[in-house]
């Protein structure tokens, strides 16, 4: 199969072309896949994936092998166990089992379902039945992949034809479908299939491009390069001692079989100590009882015959008995210890002398020969084995050449993930020509793809499925740190309000109507709903096509990563510009808007407010000027009329008395403005800080742009 | 210190021969005595000569490849070797503290060459048997007896008694290999070099060399040393560590050797028969574990003029019959043995109240059987093994060890180091005449001069009498 393969696929790789680099990347994705049994794709098939080429059905082959085969397990548990043994052509009798299973599977998948499928009207020759489709989305989506990856996976008609099915396509519908009806949608009846062709259309018109998108965050999701380079970890052999010593003699058979007797020697005794000596009741009256004299030479002795008419009564002697035996071990025990340390001195001895003996044989032999450096033991034993040399020589060589395999494949990988981030700026390309909301929609996805290549933040990526436990813990998680930062923002808001009230007679823009709503009642199901719409309103390009995600240069990975992106743009003014409008789906809650607005109005009413107090007042030094020119006589400078005077100058430049009366009454003036305007810049500077409060409480992940 | 007898020694040491030698400048003299005064060797000498001491032991110790421990070399009669010899001991014991520390040590004659001598002899005992790992003891009148009526010397010196007190202590201590059922887990040092320090306490005991200065002079000395130095060297021909051991016996030995010098004896292990231990450390370990039973007795037979040797048949039951016997009865003598007692005879039991009196059955903590010469490693010791004769919680009552070179000119030959309650006849005995001394104050003032009150005697006799109870309730 692989040679059959190969020379095809080397002239493909020279059609390849010049970026020897993305012939690399495509080929090591290929090789990988193939090495866990995924052999229908092509390093061509790849390539004319990234430009949308017609090879839809290839691709959708190959996502549905690799789901298939993550499913299986096929990487997770059999990576351990072969991991061993294997170098990169050791397993490649698993990989042909595989690779044989997954066609024989397709085979079956292909008849049954394809046929129908063909029936009702596909391709002939690169069709893709729709319930395979389903089953790769379906995994996707559970396995978290980027919703607007999935929704780009559709093809082009299918949001149109199936309204329902396709406003919700992410994890929760997918989820529901799985429990309702696994077995409905394969057999092709039944309404849920009618549904599903509904609403899949045929999956070979798919573009190819998200479904290469889809395998390289399927490849990054599952982590098989990892996986691959963990199978490649040289085994343990390779890190046993070389060349092979014998066992630690205190594990050795003997030694083990030694400790047990003594432990049994030790539990006989305590046995015997405990109830025997007590149970012979008793031994002979004189206290020399302690040190009994029939017994072996070792350990201590059965008693001495009983029935001693004269002795002490039984009880006392066996007492007796009793503490004899506890001091005689006691004894032995000393001396035991004794005799240990006597062993460790002499140990010590040794061993000093050998280590001294040792230091002297170094120094005569580098005295004797100075160029050559005296052999180690190591080495002499070395060179006593041969054949353990031999051993040693090419486990190092195997250990060598796999970590010189994983080492290509760490690269190879990097290289590959390199080029799918070419492939997604392709994407984004064709979106910004292709313009319109569709574009746009692509363009997430392909940034969401992004996501999967360890480069791009993936927090999204890693959103835990809706229905799941984590999920309900990071949606508690989110209500919590919501309430906290509305409760941090809570008097400022509603100072603003209030402020906004007031200043509201005055002609300016606020909202009396949310000021009246009092303390701020923002939930999560807040943003929950607002996400439910984003989420089914963005990849469905449809009127509603909001402009939310502009991929500008400048901040397209971050708009993509974060769906809170919405304020994104290159606005000075995030809050005054987004807010008040229908930004997008992500925009904030009505209370909390209505508070941003009525802080803006403030702030536009404080602008205002100092705007005019300044206009007054240069009114003001006006009529102060003119009444100065008038009682300053025309002796002052006033052929420059009032104009020229305030030109002149604000302070002692009008000179004379009328000046001073001006200059008071202007610090007077100015006073005045002062004394409105700071507690409105006050103000303005809490507003600023609590809001800058509140966005650092929102969870990680969250982007909010241009703060 | 002693610096007669020191010169004596090393001109002994001289013209014995080529290879025995002390260094020339490992010793250490002053130039007068203690005065049989135990406090004068052990308060009054001691920290003066600490630090020179204890110079030259690093010498020698830097000097050694391996270092288990020292055996020191004492009498404990008199002033210097006992006091000075037992303040040296602790001094090792400070400077080294995972060395063993084991002590040969001269008991006085009962007749007593000096008349302080209990004094002397329970400080020296008390305080070795804290600081002390193992603890030889030789007493003169065994020694006397064994050279009068086995080796047949009319009017035994110091040096035949040397030579016999060496050659039982050679025996005990040259290499030999464990067997038999007892050498399980015996340590076996293929490769190292057993080095003992033998350290000669500056001077010998002032006991015996002082009491009789004229027997002390060369001339007398002279023949004991050639037989020492004879037998030394015809085992020296068989292996350089028999012959440095045998030298060391010889020239070590208290009342004659002034050697005053931590001597390293050269490559004393490495003995021709592949297996090589670490006497000091097999004997510490066997025989010593117990910290409240550490004093030692050394038996050793053929004893028997060497002049016999050649006409004498030697048989393996012959000999291990007469050394278990010796065991029996407590003797340290080959010759006078009472037959009739044996472990089973009542007066194992009657001991126990005897007090004073002594046991009259032996009874061991442990021992430790050497055997040397043909058919060492297949000799029956079987009776030796018998439980009557050992305590009844000791581990491991007998180990016994072979060589099948034959030591001197023996062809077998065997040696008993025991753990065992032969000591209390002699330590209650001379703790009679001591407490009798000292309930009338007599000679405490000499002492007190130094430093060590009546208290301090009293402290030192009541742990002798521990130590005798302990081993007479064995």
């Amino acid at each position: 199969m692989a040679s059959a393969r190969s020379a095809p696929q080397q002239q493909q790789q020279q059609q390849l072309g010049p970026p020897n680099s993305a012939r690399l990347a495509i080929t090591s994705l290929c090789k990988v896949l193939r090495q866990y049994g995924v052999a229908v794709l092509e390093p061509e098939t790849v390539r004319q994936a990234k430009f949308d080429g017609p090879v839809a059905a290839p691709m959708w082959r190959a996502l549905h092998d690799t789901v298939l085969l993550i499913l299986a397990g096929r990487g997770t548990g059999g990576a351990g166990g072969a991991g061993g043994t294997s170098s990169c052509a050791l397993e490649p009798t698993s990989a042909a089992a595989a690779a044989t299973a997954l066609g024989r599977q397709w085979e079956a998948v292909s008849h049954e379902l394809l046929d129908v499928a063909l029936g009702a009207g596909g391709a002939a020759g690169g069709s893709f039945p729709a319930e395979g489709a389903a089953l790769v989305v379906r995994q996707l989506a559970a396995w978290g992949a980027p919703p607007a990856l999935l929704a780009a996976l559709r093809p082009p008609g299918a949001a149109r034809a199936g309204a329902g099915a396709a406003r919700h396509p992410h994890h929760h519908s997918y989820s529901q479908e799985d429990r309702a009806g696994g077995g409905a949608d394969c057999d092709g009846g039944g309404g849920s299939g009618d549904v599903m062709d509904a609403a899949w259309g045929n999956p070979a018109s798919c573009r190819s491009r998200p479904l290469l998108l889809a395998l390289g965050w399927l490849v990054a999701a599952a982590r098989l390069f990892e996986r691959r380079i963990a199978e490649l970890e040289p085994g343990p052999e390779a890190r046993a001692l070389l060349p092979p010593y014998p066992p630690d003699s205190c594990l050795g058979p003997t030694t083990q079989a030694a400790y047990e007797t003594a432990a049994q020697e030790a539990r006989q005794l305590v046995a015997r100590s405990l109830t025997g000596d007590v149970a012979a009741g008793s031994s002979s009256g004189v206290p020399g009882a302690a040190l009994p004299r029939s017994g072996g030479a070792g350990g201590l002795r059965s008693r001495a015959p009983p029935g001693d008419p004269f002795g002490p009564s039984a009880a006392a002697a066996s007492r007796e008995a009793l503490w004899g035996d506890v001091e005689a071990a006691a004894q032995r025990a000393v001396m035991l210890c004794g005799r240990a340390r006597g062993r460790m001195v002499t140990l010590q001895a040794a061993m000093d002398c050998r280590h001294r003996l040792t230091a002297s044989l170094v120094g005569r032999q580098a005295a004797a020969s100075p160029s050559s450096r005296p052999l180690t033991p190591y080495e002499l034993q070395l060179a006593a084995q041969p054949a353990a040399v031999q051993r040693h020589a090419a486990a190092l060589e195997s250990a060598t050449l796999a970590l010189l395999e994983q080492q290509e494949l760490a690269a190879h990988g990097a290289l590959c993930f390199e080029w799918l981030g070419s492939v997604i700026e392709e994407e984004e390309q064709a979106a910004q020509q292709g313009g319109g909301a569709k574009g746009r929609g692509r363009a997430q996805a392909a940034a969401a793809a992004a996501a999967s290549s360890p480069a791009a933040a993936s927090s999204l990526a890693h959103l835990p499925y809706a229905g799941s436990a984590a999920a309900a813990r990071l949606q508690g998680q989110l209500a919590a740190q919501l309430e906290a930062a509305v409760q941090a923002a809570a008097p400022e808001l509603s100072a603003a309000r209030q402020r906004a009230a007031q200043g509201g007679g005055g002609g300016g823009a606020g909202k009396p109507g949310a000021a009246a709503a009092g303390g701020a009642s923002v939930s999560i199901h807040h943003f929950l709903a607002l996400a439910e719409k984003a989420v089914s309103g963005q990849p469905v390009p449809g009127p509603d096509g909001d402009a939310l995600f502009t991929p500008s240069p400048a901040n397209g990975a971050a708009g993509a990563a974060g769906l809170l992106a919405g304020q994104g743009g290159g606005s000075a003014a995030p809050w005054s510009a987004d807010v008040g409008r229908e930004a997008g789906p992500w925009r904030l809650p009505d209370d909390v808007a209505s508070a941003l607005s009525a802080a803006q109005a403030a702030a536009s009413e404080r602008a205002e407010a100092e705007l005019q107090a300044e206009a007054q007042g240069v009114l003001l030094r006006h009529g102060a000027l003119a009444r100065c020119d008038f009682s300053g006589g025309p002796g002052g400078a006033g052929a420059g009329g009032p104009l020229a005077a305030v030109l002149a100058g604000g302070g002692p430049a009008g000179g004379g008395v009328g000046g001073v009366a001006a200059g008071a009454e202007t610090r007077r003036l100015l006073e005045a403005v002062l004394a409105v305007a700071r507690p409105l810049a006050r103000a303005r500077a809490g507003h600023k800080a609590a809001l800058r409060a509140a966005l650092q409480e929102l969870p990680e992940g969250y982007l909010v742009a241009g703060v | 210190m002693e610096p007669k007898v020191v010169a004596g020694a090393r001109s002994a040491a001289a013209a014995s021969g080529s290879w025995w030698r002390y260094p020339s400048s490992g010793y250490l003299v002053m130039q007068s005595g203690s005065g049989n005064n135990w406090a004068q060797g052990f308060h009054g000498y001691g920290p003066q000569v600490h630090e020179d001491a204890l110079d030259l032991v690093r010498k020698e110790v830097e000097h050694a490849d391996s270092l288990t421990g020292f055996l020191l070399l004492q009498s404990m009669a008199g002033g210097t070797g006992a006091g000075l010899g037992t303040y040296v001991a602790e001094a090792l014991r400070d400077e080294y503290h995972s060395a063993f520390v084991a002590n040969c040590c001269v008991w006085p004659y009962e007749s007593g060459e000096v008349i302080v001598q209990p004094y002397n002899t329970l400080l020296t005992l008390s305080h070795l048997a804290d600081v002390s790992d193992g603890l030889v003891l030789l007493e003169n009148e065994a020694l006397h007896r064994t050279a009068a009526k086995l080796y047949g010397i009319a009017r035994p010196s110091f040096g035949d008694m040397n030579g016999i007190a060496a050659r039982a202590l050679a025996a005990a201590l040259l290499p030999s290999q464990p067997r038999g059922p007892y050498a399980g887990g015996a340590y076996v040092a293929p490769a190292s070099q057993q080095h003992h320090h033998h350290h000669q306490a500056h001077g010998h005991g002032a006991g015996p060399g002082r009491s009789s200065p004229g027997s002390s002079g060369g001339g007398v000395q002279l023949p004991a040393l050639r037989r020492a130095d004879s037998s030394g060297g015809r085992l020296g021909g068989e292996s350089p560590g028999l012959g440095s051991l045998g030298s060391r016996g010889g020239g070590a030995t208290p009342p004659h050797a002034a050697a005053s010098s931590p001597s390293a004896s050269g490559a004393g292990g490495s003995g021709g028969w592949g297996v090589c231990t670490a006497p000091l450390a097999e004997l510490v370990t066997r025989l010593c574990g117990h910290p409240a039973y550490r004093l030692l007795t050394l038996r050793s037979v053929p004893q028997l003029p060497p002049a016999n040797i050649d006409f004498t048949t030697f048989t393996w039951p012959a000999l291990t019959k007469r050394l278990r016997q010796m065991l029996v009865t407590g003797s340290v003598l080959e010759e006078g043995l009472d037959w009739s007692i044996t472990p089973q005879s009542p007066g194992a039991a009657a001991a126990l109240g005897a007090g004073l009196a002594g046991p009259t059955v032996n009874r061991a903590l442990a021992s430790w059987l050497i055997l040397r010469g043909q058919g060492a490693a297949e000799a029956d010791v079987g009776e030796f093994a018998d439980p009557a004769l050992s305590a009844a919680w000791s581990p491991e009552p007998l180990s016994v060890s072979y060589s099948t070179g034959r030591f001197g000119r023996c062809a077998m030959s065997a040696c008993l180091l025991s753990n065992d309650r032969h000591c209390v006849g002699p330590i209650q005995r001379m703790q009679e005449h001591a407490y009798g001394m000292l309930e009338s104050r007599a000679f405490v003032h000499q002492y007190e001069k130094y430093g060590l009150s009546v208290a301090e005697f009293q402290d030192c006799f009541a742990r002798i009498e521990d130590i005798a109870q302990r081993y007479a309730r064995l």
